[in-house]
């Protein structure tokens, strides 16, 4: 006799198999928690829109026992997954639009502490967005020293100009006691001055709409500041 | 860019007719201790970073020429003040200038081209109005400066930017560059009294200040403050003008002279001009570059 999870992974499969892709009814909405679900209840998985309910499959990876409402209507919950155990997994459901299309969503559900999860719906059809990336693009370096100590080397400066003409990138200097009109630390460079002193002075700074994203302690080239900047 | 090339003779140690703003009896108040004076907290020592050997100067030269990262590659433009006394002024705005630019990053790999405009001017530069310094300095108009009572305005209330601009930066006040010839990249028009500048005028110009001034002990230092990038102001033969990069092969400084042309002084006038003179090690910085005031 097959493991449940072995039925499921057939019936998936089993789903997966029909009807060409070609709808353009809109999408059955998965709502799953995006929260981590604390231990104790149930987390309800609610499926909207058109769902031939004996064309849908499930399963969880790593397995895990999930319960099916007896009575399906828009909007309610269709699936309740067990939280008497911490950890994350993956709901995969599958099923067919009123058009017949395939439609294959990942839902993560997280029970107990974890980092909030945002459902990923996946249609075999149509590539799948990439996940956003953290914001690492510099945006704006800045060459920090000291006057009485430090000497600018001439290819941090050419670097700079490069970068400025050829990057667009809002490449400067600042010597460490610098202000602006009204006396105080230029705004723009607060945050950079304070990661350069940090660091120790000469340091290049390069920043992105976050903040800073790295220092580099006293280059003396052109290759060391174009590296700093990418 | 390459400083070791011949010179003009016409070009070298020129003398004008007559005073264009520096005569003798000003300059002869520009002693090294009333120019520190005047600059008072601002007044900086030599920096012993910047020492470069003699034997050395050739090699550095080389490697401005290979990076342009001499002064006079921060300098973006020409000034025109002829027939007035205004050539401190003008010097100095150079000064400003180039230290402001050189903060900003951008090389102009020709420096200043007669009846050109460089693109990237207008990613930061602003240009100074000479005017605005002279006037406060010379309300007469005729007469010329002394460097230390331009050094003294410029540090205490600043510059105002003048009518022209490479773009469009918002400023609230501004004034003409110059009461004489001005050219493609400098505005001109009459002479103007403080008391006429626009109303509020000194919130623009705080925005355009020196903040440190370097005063060399020996001639050689003032030639390595040129061979790392800083523009060097000094008043000779009844003219203030700013050296802007060294000429080894010749042995003899260029200067942006303020008659959109550049021109030079040889050795000899290095030694006898060098100790009035002085470098911005710095200017206010703008909390945004493309709005410079604020």
């Amino acid at each position: 006799m097959l493991s449940t999870h072995r039925f499921l992974s057939l019936a998936l499969a089993a789903v997966l198999a029909v009807a060409p892709p070609t709808s353009t009814v809109a999408e059955p909405t998965i709502v799953a928690p995006t929260e981590p679900v604390p231990i104790g209840g149930f987390a309800d998985v609610t499926i909207t829109g058109l769902v031939d309910r004996d064309k849908l499959a499930w399963l969880t990876v790593p397995e895990i026992p999930v319960r099916v409402y007896a009575v399906w209507g828009s909007g309610d919950p269709i699936l309740s997954v067990p939280t008497n155990k911490a950890g994350t997994w993956t709901l995969v459901l599958a099923f067919t639009d009123e058009a017949g299309k395939p439609v294959l969503h990942k839902v993560p559900l997280t029970i107990g502490e974890g980092p909030p999860v945002t459902p990923t719906p996946v249609d075999p059809t149509t590539p799948v967005d990439p996940v956003p990336q953290p914001e690492t693009k510099v945006t704006a370096v800045t060459f920090v020293y000291e006057k009485d100590q430090h000497a600018l080397p001439s290819p941090v400066l050419a670097a700079l100009n490069k970068l400025n003409r050829e990057q667009g990138i809002l490449a400067t200097v600042l010597e460490a006691d610098t202000t602006d009109g009204t006396g105080e630390v230029p705004e723009q460079y607060k945050a950079s001055l304070a990661a350069a002193k940090a660091a120790g002075l000469p340091c290049l700074v390069a920043s992105g709409a976050a903040g800073v994203i790295r220092t580099v302690k006293n280059p003396t080239t052109e290759a060391a500041v174009l590296e700093a900047a990418k | 860019m390459n400083t070791f090339t011949p010179i003009n003779p016409d070009l070298l140690d020129v003398v004008l007719p007559k005073h264009d703003g520096y005569p003798d009896e000003l300059a002869a108040g520009d002693t090294p201790d009333v120019l520190r004076d005047v600059c008072g907290s601002a007044s900086r020592e030599f920096p012993d970073a910047l020492w470069v050997e003699p034997s050395d100067w050739a090699d550095k030269a080389r490697e401005n020429d290979l990076h342009k990262t001499w002064p006079i590659n921060y300098v973006d433009r020409f000034t025109n003040q002829d027939p007035t006394h205004e050539c401190t002024c003008h010097s100095l705005r150079a000064i400003a200038e180039g230290c402001r630019n050189r903060q900003r990053g951008i090389i102009f790999p020709d420096g200043p081209k007669r009846g050109e405009r460089y693109d990237e001017s207008a990613n930061g530069s602003v240009w100074l109005s000479p005017l605005s310094v002279y006037a406060e300095a010379n309300p007469g108009q005729w007469g010329g400066a002394g460097i230390r009572q331009v050094l003294e305005i410029a540090l205490r209330r600043g510059f105002l930017p003048e009518k022209i601009q490479p773009r469009d930066y918002g400023l609230k006040h501004t004034l003409q560059g110059t009461a004489g010839r001005g050219n493609n990249n400098q505005s001109s028009g009459p002479f103007v009294r403080v008391g006429s500048f626009p109303d509020g005028w000194q919130e623009t110009g705080k925005w355009f200040k020196p903040l440190e001034v370097i005063f060399p002990r020996e001639w050689e230092q003032a030639v390595c403050l040129v061979l790392h990038g800083h523009l060097y102001g000094v008043g000779r033969s009844g003219h203030a003008v700013p050296w802007a990069f060294w000429n080894h092969q010749e042995q003899a400084m260029g200067y942006v002279d303020s008659y959109d042309v550049i021109r030079y002084d040889s050795l000899r006038t290095v030694k006898s001009a060098w100790s009035g003179g002085f470098a911005i090690a710095s200017m206010t910085a703008p909390d945004d570059w493309l709005r410079p005031a604020g």
